[in-house]
């Protein structure tokens, strides 16, 4: 086939093609890889950074990116646990999700009133949540030993099984659905999109560009919310100085795996899925064959750096004039 | 032409700046001070561990009659050094150090030597700089008291594997390589294997990730050591979520004996933790700062190298209550 | 107009005037901030940032961002103490920033030739580095007590020899940039790529020589920290990247490209270095510290974009 032909598969189909290679290389080399439990346990691990990763790719989308999702997983974390043990349920995914729609939506302000650029106002926001969280918990691990009844009902959301699936997953397919349509499919993802590709044409066609980064933010700091729940909820545990470190790159990279360009104007959600899946067997497959650390970074790194060259080559195809894209 | 202009006017501000700042640098003399004082930096204010040091050493200071001042490097060489600097500026009398890098000692020893204050390096290492006495608490020896342990449990389920894995902290944490150091030799002496080693960079929710693909990829695993016991905390989780107990099924031996752990073991979810006391190293650390400053001589539980040892203890659901009784 | 003329003399150089501000209060509030040995320090202490952020500088004017400095910083670093005692420390020294250079030309040459976006392409080698700087040293620490090296941490008279260079750098920095063709092509890609590469700019050129000079004053930086601790250590400078962009973005340099200045870069370089000073100085507690940083960006940043939104309406 010729290489147009090509080039429009492999941005169909290339990341699931890789992901398929790599299950299948680490079934063949790794005789526990390929159990219900071991999928369920990468599954899992890969739903906590597509969940953010759902948010991150609206921004990404929008133009932007926000660099404090680990602190507000943290944070977010931290106050749930605290909650729970005080209280119910109910209260604990509350809280934790008002923290997160409040960090996503001071952002947002800081961002469209105060004109800060986006780089330092999340950047600023990732060190003072995390001093908020380190000041909150006093440093110290928060242990979520209650009552068992409570204990089972919010473990639920971590490692439970609903149709025999597991609950992240279910978790991470809705609210996929949910974000795919609302960008594809209503005003609101079509005007994130315009704002990424254009943001003075979105002002000048009337568009109120500043509550749509407001949204989006507010969206962000939502999933992040949702992702520190399943976290918490599998360790029933967490430490504000350390949980969600190295979480926002994690986040960054998996959209951009999935295909979205960091130049704003489209979204490839299911992109961001497979890309949190891929990342997390690689992890999940050098963790079968006791790879020291440093190797995980340098896979981890390379598999990105090789993504995004291939998608590179391929834009270079279809563009052969330009360096790299100027949108 | 402009560009000339600006850099014309902030060269002339620099310059400015600096004569001020050193003008005024120069005139003050440092307020003569009643109490002596100490200065303590710590690796990180994070871990349980070193939170307990830093009390240690805070509260014995204030006993003893010394002030106190205080540096958390955040794990960072860079941040040691210039927060020891920074002490030393403040005017210290003794210096007492938890480095995150002992290489990286060097510079500051001599810095505090060349102005006379004495040394003291509290746990981790001494990078082979010129300290004047290194308090170390027996993590070698705690790692082979956690071997024996698992070993002597283990072997009363002869119906088990004889596999174990060891959960290792961040690759720079040098202090808590000798642990599972300890262990692995010990352990494997004792005729056991050990299947896997993976690194959980000392934190909980990786240490439940990795402990969770050891036991995929090793299901009859028997035992597992944690260099630390936050990651021993996510071991437990990881284990019970597989519907095992990491006393009966998997026995999960952790390193540190944090609050949290200690809270775990009492409630019957994990099996034994090393405890090493930071905060009686703490203290020991202001008594010997006391001793050098007052030119008493020191007994070195190893003079070659200028250490004294502060041993480990094993702590299991028989002796937690002993050890820990009440709500911390 | 009142307001105008303060914004004008804030945009000239308003990183200095808040640094001038904030040691003479320090000064007159804390006996030991203000002590000659302190001010040494702080001088000494600035220069792994300030050095990594003259090259950072020269990216961020050229309209993108490097993400692999930390990592260039400490594996250039590794390298260079790991050989000290086998070729000497300038043989080392120069072998280190040779490859600092070729980090970076690696890093623009994924950039160019493989057209990825500048930010993912830098993460990419951030943790390729990083992963190479683990794997080379094998997380061990590298140590070196050679005479030559260690010298490099001392003071003539107060100065810091590491400060003295510091300055040169930046001289050498200022020269490139605004006395020599590739500086006007480094402003002209940042203001306005297409027009650039309609007059006849060859960007691609311009970009893989900003990139590699990334890494050069990396490699540089990274030696000074070598020099400070005399070691080098894989996880050296963990987290360093976006302490420099944060830097150079305070110091007056947009985010958007197209323009900067050295000066300010400079003055932020040490207005953060006091800033940390101080807080140890005042005993502020660990968590604190952490807001209070985060609170300065904040602070500094909104008054520029008010700033902006002021005179664009």
């Amino acid at each position: 086939m010729n290489q147009g032909r090509f080039w429009k598969l492999w941005e169909r189909f290339g990341l699931l093609f890789v992901t398929l290679v790599g299950i299948i290389g680490l079934s063949l080399t790794s005789p526990n890889f390929l159990t219900v439990n071991n999928f369920k346990n990468f599954i899992n691990q890969a739903a906590v950074v597509a969940i953010a990763g759902a948010g991150m790719t609206f921004a990404i989308a929008s133009g932007s990116f926000d660099l404090s999702v680990g602190s507000t997983l943290a944070l977010a974390a931290c106050v749930g646990a605290k909650t729970l043990i005080g209280g119910s349920v109910a209260a604990s995914i509350m809280a934790s999700i008002s923290i997160g729609l409040g960090i996503g939506i001071l952002n947002g302000l800081i961002i469209t009133k105060l004109r800060v650029p986006t780089f330092i106002a999340t950047l600023a926001m990732m060190t003072i949540v995390r001093g908020i969280a380190l000041i909150y918990t006093k440093g110290r691990d928060i242990n979520v030993i209650t009552e068992p009844s409570k204990e089972a009902i919010y473990k639920f959301f971590g490692g439970g099984y609903l149709f025999s699936l597991p609950v992240p997953m279910l978790f991470m397919a809705a609210i996929f659905v949910v974000f795919y349509v609302l960008l594809k499919h209503t005003p609101f993802g079509r005007h994130v999109c315009a704002v990424g590709s254009n943001e003075e044409a979105a002002i000048s066609s009337g568009l109120n560009v500043d509550r749509i980064k407001l949204i989006v933010f507010a969206l962000v700091g939502l999933t992040t919310a949702v992702s520190a729940i399943i976290q918490t909820s599998q360790l029933m545990g967490v430490n504000g100085g350390t949980a969600g470190l190295g979480f926002e790159l994690q986040a960054i990279a998996v959209v951009v795996l999935g295909g979205t360009s960091l130049s704003g104007g489209r979204g490839k959600l299911f992109g961001t899925m497979m890309g949190a899946i891929l990342v997390a067997i690689a992890n999940n497959g050098l963790n079968l064959h006791n790879t020291p650390i440093f190797y995980q970074y340098l896979v981890l790194g390379l598999i990105l750096l090789l993504a995004v060259s291939v998608d590179g080559l391929r834009s270079k195809f279809f563009r052969p004039a330009g360096t790299w894209a100027e949108r | 032409m402009k560009k000339l202009e600006s850099i014309c006017d902030t060269a002339i501000i620099t310059l400015v700046i600096i004569s001020i700042v050193f003008i005024t640098g120069c005139s003050k003399k440092t307020n003569p001070e009643q109490k002596k004082v100490i200065g303590f930096s710590v690796v990180d204010m994070q871990p349980n561990f070193f939170q307990e040091m830093e009390k240690g050493v805070r509260q014995t200071c204030q006993a003893m009659g010394y002030e106190y001042k205080f540096h958390d490097q955040k794990y960072e060489p860079a941040l040691m050094l210039s927060g020891c600097e920074n002490l030393l500026t403040q005017g210290i009398d003794a210096s007492i150090i938890s480095p995150c890098e002992p290489s990286a000692l060097g510079p500051i020893v001599k810095k505090a030597k060349s102005r006379g204050i004495p040394v003291v390096i509290a746990d981790i290492g001494g990078g082979g700089s010129d300290y004047d006495v290194i308090v170390i608490s027996d993590c070698y020896g705690g790692g082979v008291m956690a071997a024996d342990y698992m070993a002597k449990m283990l072997e009363k389920r002869p119906n088990l594997s004889k596999k174990v894995g060891v959960l290792k902290c961040m690759p720079g944490h040098v202090y808590a390589i000798r642990r599972g150091e300890g262990f692995t030799k010990r352990i494997r002496e004792l005729g056991f294997e050990v299947a896997s080693t993976l690194c959980a960079n000392d934190v909980r929710d990786q240490g439940y990730r990795v402990a969770q693909d050891m036991m995929t990829a090793h299901p009859d695993i028997a035992g597992i050591f944690c260099e630390n016991d936050p990651m021993s905390l996510g071991a437990v989780q990881a284990v019970r979520d597989a519907g095992k107990s990491a006393i009966g099924d998997i026995l999960v031996v952790g390193f540190n004996a944090d609050a949290e752990a200690i809270e775990t073991i009492k409630a019957g979810y994990m099996a034994a933790t090393i405890q090493q006391v930071p905060y009686e190293m703490g203290k020991k650390c202001v008594e010997l700062a006391d001793q050098l400053l007052k030119g008493k001589p020191l007994t070195f539980s190893n003079p070659q190298l200028r250490e004294i040892t502060i041993s480990v203890r094993l702590i299991t659901q028989e002796n937690v209550s002993e050890y820990f009784p009440g709500k911390q | 107009m009142k307001s105008n003329k303060f914004w004008q003399i804030w945009d000239r150089a308003g990183i200095f005037v808040a640094l001038l501000a904030l040691v003479i209060i320090l000064a007159i509030i804390n006996p030991d901030f203000r002590k000659l040995p302190n001010l040494s320090n702080i001088l000494q202490q600035c220069t792994p940032i300030g050095i990594a952020a003259i090259g950072m500088t020269f990216v961020i004017i050229s309209g993108t961002l490097d993400l692999s400095v930390g990592s260039v910083m400490a594996l250039t670093a590794c390298v260079m103490v790991s050989l000290i005692n086998v070729v000497g420390f300038y043989s080392a020294f120069l072998i280190a920033v040779t490859l600092g250079f070729c980090l970076g030309l690696i890093n623009g040459l994924i950039v160019t030739q493989m057209g990825v976006q500048p930010f993912i392409a830098t993460l990419g080698t951030m943790w390729v580095y990083r992963a190479l700087a683990y794997i080379y040293t094998q997380n061990k620490p590298m140590q070196s007590a050679d005479a030559s090296f260690v010298t490099w941490g001392e003071h003539i008279c107060y100065v810091p020899s590491l400060f003295v260079i510091m300055v040169l750098c930046y001289l050498a920095g200022y020269f490139l940039l605004y006395h020599t063709p590739f500086g006007r092509y480094v402003f002209a890609i940042g203001s306005n790529r297409r027009a650039a590469i309609l007059s006849g700019v060859n960007v691609a050129r311009v970009n893989l020589l900003v990139f590699a000079l990334v890494g050069f004053f990396g490699a540089m930086a990274g030696a000074a920290l070598a020099v400070r601790l005399w070691s080098a250590k894989a996880d050296a400078a963990l987290g360093y990247e976006l302490m420099v962009i944060a830097t150079v973005v305070l110091g007056g340099t947009s985010l958007k490209g197209g323009s900067g200045t050295f000066a300010g870069t400079f003055g932020a370089a040490i207005l953060f270095t006091v800033v940390y000073n101080a807080m140890d100085m005042f005993q502020v507690q660990s968590y604190w510290q952490k807001i209070a940083l985060g609170g300065i960006l904040l602070l500094a940043l909104s008054l520029d974009g008010l700033r902006r939104k002021r005179t664009i309406g």
